[in-house]
């Protein structure tokens, strides 16, 4: 059997956060959005709603697995009902490796990082770079993982996108680039 | 600045429909009532696009930082193209050159595909990384496997876990090569055989059994019995051992005990199945109270531990208060003779053996070493006295803690015909080594913490003070973020219990510290008095 997807098309990830910067709802996310195919079906079925909180319950249990796996891809699915769902065509494999954040877990921060090839780091929109985030953030650094900033919860009062930013290159030292401003 | 200040009032009343990418120059947003998953993507609305082209232009000049080329190219007012952009970005991330920031809210279900895409874009793939470096155990050279499915076939357990419909899973990842399921796999760091029965990938919404992972792949087996987290699997015919993570010795102790005897059975399962996942969580009898102790990283992961096996284990327990994880050794070369001798009415009992007890090298364990000469003593007792050793050493003669890093050595002793017997030498090894280690300067060993307090500049007389008071060694500081000062220290575990709330308190929330284990060190004499008195000693 070959492979499904090349090596050059697959990506071992951590999501690292703050314990409050919104880690499981960012996966769960990810893994509905990269599910959407799964998804569909139920849709069919007529119980969308039940499907959703099913899907959520089920997700609970694997978001605790050590690593999970999903597809994603650049380009919509071919498939017109499923592109219109946003459905992608499945071209890359992503393997999200769990990396809990508290310092007393450091066997679980250390088998994730030596494992893992690149990571997401999350913080909070309104909170920012809290002084666990640095610990994460240091550990990361420790073991040369390649990370991406995710600042989330922007829907919450008093988000301020700009400055996490600051606080990202003024608190971390960390040379972070905007690639996206919020649309408000 | 008048721009920003502008930009953020807006954003603080308006909602936040999606993200502007600064990318592709366009705004993803988020209009329809479907759980976000399918965004449309519109122009730059016009009143943000000042902000955008006045960020746009941070993005590029990152991307012509990445060579040359681009920055001439850059610099002689030319646009770069999008795909430029994306792979300068991708190189300048992979080599932690630029952090690119994304924003969005998971809850809102805002922000989540744009996330996924710059996944792709710019995170490394396993071929971005060089291959890997480990140890032929056979010719101790070092090896280099590059990350490709023609390569022989390595691997690192780096998770174990119980899943309560497959069983025990061993989580790898794949650096080179390809296994099937149902084949032999190589544990090199332990050098054993074993089969890995099934492979299992978990999927967002199922479990999947497949048949085969490629170089990169990370999955989990079923079957592995003996593969412990860090060890490698790899091909029998090319073995190698890859670097395993490095795990410290657990630091604080606690007792537990059941609090039926239904719970008293199921506890030692309970245990060490936890133990098997967590390399860093231990367990063991007391053998003079009968007590069990766990050990492990800290207050949190002790609780963690119990609160686990109350809900996965159903078993409940009460817990001791936690405390500092102390050690023994000795510092000097000792010499004692045991001789366990009884004249009953009929068969006695005789014993006799000399050990020498003397300081092993830091972290090399206990040594067991037969000196004897001309058979003063029968082969066949000669373990009968490591037996005893190695139960006395459990508790050692200074306040009662496990001794590590000795080497004891016997040298003579004597039988007798008769009245020798197993348990008379087992006898005779533990009165031996209990005078010797209590003439070879015994210390106890505390755990020493490496510390790191980064704290504004005001208050960095407070937070030195306060580790001086707690035993702490400062070893410097330097310049941290943001006007900070980062202090770095070696202070004993033994001070540090709810240091993190007086931090808090002394700096206004302002400082933050990480703590990690270092090393093990002698403790000071009066801090050894208390630790006696304490124990009863």
């Amino acid at each position: 059997m070959a492979r499904a997807f090349s090596l050059e098309n697959t990506r071992n990830i951590g999501i690292a956060a703050h314990i409050d910067a919104g880690k499981t709802t960012c996966t769960e996310r990810i893994l509905l959005y990269t599910g959407v195919n799964y998804k569909i079906g139920e849709v069919h079925e007529g119980a969308a709603t039940m499907d959703w909180m099913e899907q959520e319950r089920e997700r609970g249990i694997t978001i605790t697995s050590a690593a999970t796996t999903c597809f994603w891809g650049l380009n919509v699915s071919l498939d017109p009902i499923k592109s219109a769902q946003g459905a992608r065509e499945s071209t890359h494999r992503i393997n999200i490796i769990d990396t809990p954040g508290h310092v007393d877990f450091t066997v679980e921060v250390e088998r994730s990082m030596r494992v893992l090839d690149g990571a997401v780091a999350v913080f909070c929109a309104v909170a920012g770079v809290q002084p666990q985030s640095e610990t994460v953030w240091r550990q990361a650094t420790k073991y040369k993982v390649p990370r991406l900033i995710f600042v989330n919860k922007m829907d919450r009062t008093g988000a301020d996108f700009y400055n996490v930013v600051k606080m990202v290159k003024d608190r971390l030292g960390a040379p972070a680039v905007p690639i996206q401003i919020p649309r408000c | 600045m008048h721009l920003l200040f502008q930009f953020k009032s807006l954003g603080a009343e308006g909602d936040f429909k999606g993200v502007i990418d600064l990318v592709e120059m366009n705004a993803i947003v988020y209009t329809n009532d479907d759980f976000g998953k399918a965004p449309e993507i519109v122009p730059i609305p016009d009143s943000l696009k000042e902000l955008a082209d006045e960020y746009r232009i941070g993005v590029v000049e990152a991307a012509a930082e990445q060579s040359d080329v681009l920055m001439e190219k850059y610099l002689g007012g030319e646009e770069l193209t999008r795909d430029e952009i994306v792979a300068a970005l991708r190189q300048a991330t992979i080599d932690m050159k630029i952090y690119p920031m994304l924003c969005g809210t998971a809850f809102k279900n805002k922000g989540i595909q744009p996330l996924l895409d710059s996944v792709i874009h710019y995170l490394p793939s396993p071929l971005d990384v060089e291959g890997i470096e480990g140890i032929n155990p056979d010719t101790d050279e070092t090896n280099l496997r590059l990350p490709s499915d023609d390569e022989p076939f390595s691997a690192l357990a780096f998770k174990l876990m119980n899943d309560q419909h497959v069983g025990n899973l061993t989580f790898f990842r794949v650096y080179s090569g390809t296994i099937t399921k149902g084949s032999y796999v190589y544990n090199a760091t332990k050098g054993k055989k074993e089969r890995i029965s099934r492979i299992v990938q978990m999927h967002a919404n199922k479990r999947e059994e497949i048949d085969q992972v490629y170089a990169g792949d990370i999955a989990a087996a079923v079957g592995l019995s003996e593969t412990t987290t860090g060890d490698t699997i790899c091909e029998e015919k090319s073995p190698i051992i890859l670097e395993s993570m490095s795990f410290p010795d657990p630091v604080i102790e606690m007792s537990i005990e059941p609090k039926t005897k239904a719970d008293q059975d199921k506890m030692g399962v309970a245990l060490s199945r936890l133990a098997a996942e967590d390399p860093t969580f231990r367990m063991y009898t007391d053998v003079e109270t009968g007590q069990t102790i766990i050990r492990g990283m800290g207050e949190l992961h002790l609780e963690i531990i119990v609160d686990r096996m109350r809900r996965e284990f159903k078993v409940e327990a009460n817990q001791g208060k936690p405390q500092v994880a102390y050690r023994e050794t000795v510092t000097s070369q000792a010499k004692a003779r045991g001789l366990f001798k009884k004249q009953t009415g009929g068969r006695g009992k005789f014993g006799d053996c000399t050990l020498i007890v003397e300081p092993n090298e830091t972290g090399a364990g206990f040594a067991f070493i037969n000196d004897t000469v001309g058979g003063s003593i029968p082969r066949e007792y000669i373990p009968a006295i490591e037996k005893g050793v190695r139960e006395t050493i459990l508790h050692g003669t200074v306040a009662g803690y496990p001794v590590v890093d000795v080497k004891v050595r016997v040298t003579d002793g004597s039988y007798h015909d008769v009245d020798s017997d197993e348990i008379s030498f087992v006898e005779a090894g533990r009165m031996a080594y209990r005078e010797a280690m209590g003439k070879a300067n015994p210390v106890i060993l505390e755990p020493i913490m490496s510390i790191e307090v980064v704290t504004p500049d005001q208050f960095l007389g407070d937070v030195i003070g306060d580790l001086n008071r707690r035993r702490g060694m400062i070893q410097g500081q330097e310049n941290g973020p943001g006007g900070t000062i980062v202090v770095k220290a070696k202070v004993p575990l033994a001070e540090m219990f709810s240091y993190v709330s007086t931090l808090r308190s002394m700096t206004q929330g302002r400082a933050s510290s990480t703590m990690e284990p270092s090393h093990y060190e002698a403790v000071p004499r009066n801090v050894a008095d208390d630790i006696k008195a304490k124990q009863g000693k």
